[in-house]
């Protein structure tokens, strides 16, 4: 079919934006994540995890409006955000040897590395609710990934936006972004059953 | 991890050089279709740092309104 094999259909589309705002789909290196902080009689202690990768997940039409009303100085903000949701992308070979966590001593789900074992292939076929499994062209700098949705969290405005200007990676093309933002949709209001 | 200390309390013994510069050699060395870009960007796992510092202000320093 026009040159096209199967296995290029397995690969995430993405681009590299020129745009100086945040768009929904971005992948931004090193994302602080601000753990916990406090004050106490004048000295403060912060603790922050560093996220390798992460992935913008806020409605790409609410990042357009924030940004646009903050560059046009309109005379209210009620289209400003306060901050951006993001999710991590876990190396695929850290994530199903259970140990993508291991810095922060946290140990988590094995998964089969045999590609026919039935976990591990519901996750490369996105059929595992909370994860969503990635796998990028040559031109990527980025290993195979898995996005975990239960990790999202959310970053500061402009704080995302700095960093973004010298950890930007690229961007996921917009149907492609379509689907994981549909999943993450899903997963989120997903009903709770008692065990 | 327990939870009812906080990150700070938890005596993990971190040590932010090592963790930045966290590359898993082996796996890059063995895993040969992968760039120089993509071990640099694709095989880091998050860590933790704590960062602490004093933020006393005298109060002859501070503005109010």
């Amino acid at each position: 079919m026009f040159g096209l094999t199967k296995e290029m259909f397995k690969l995430v589309r993405t681009t590299y934006l020129q745009a100086d705002r945040i768009n929904q789909g971005d992948i931004i290196s090193d994302v602080e994540f601000i753990e916990a902080a406090e004050e106490i009689d004048g000295i403060i202690t912060v603790a922050k995890i560093i996220f390798p990768l992460v992935i913008v997940l806020t409605q790409d039409c609410d990042l357009t409006w924030d940004f646009d009303s903050r560059q046009i100085g309109s005379s209210n903000q009620d289209k400003y955000l306060f901050s951006i949701i993001v999710a991590p992308l876990y190396n695929y070979e850290h994530f199903i040897n259970g140990d993508h966590l291991s810095e922060l001593h946290q140990k988590m789900a094995i998964i089969p590395s045999k590609m026919t074992a039935t976990a591990n292939k519901n996750l490369r076929q996105n059929e595992t609710p909370r994860y969503h499994y990635l796998e990028f062209d040559s031109t990527v700098p980025i290993v195979n990934s898995v996005i975990d949705f239960k990790h999202y969290f959310t970053v500061n405005v402009q704080k995302l936006q700095k960093q973004k200007t010298e950890h930007y990676v690229c961007s996921v093309s917009e149907l492609f972004r379509e689907r994981i933002s549909q999943r993450f949709a899903s997963y989120l209001s997903r009903i709770g059953l008692p065990n | 991890m327990s939870s009812d200390k906080m990150p700070w309390d938890l005596n993990l013994d971190i040590s932010v050089e090592s963790q930045k510069d966290y590359v898993s050699k082996t796996e890059a060395e063995t895993n040969n279709d992968i760039d120089d870009h993509k071990k640099k960007y694709g095989l880091g796992k998050p860590y933790r740092t704590i960062v602490r510092g004093d933020v006393r202000i005298d109060k002859g320093d501070v503005q109010i309104g």
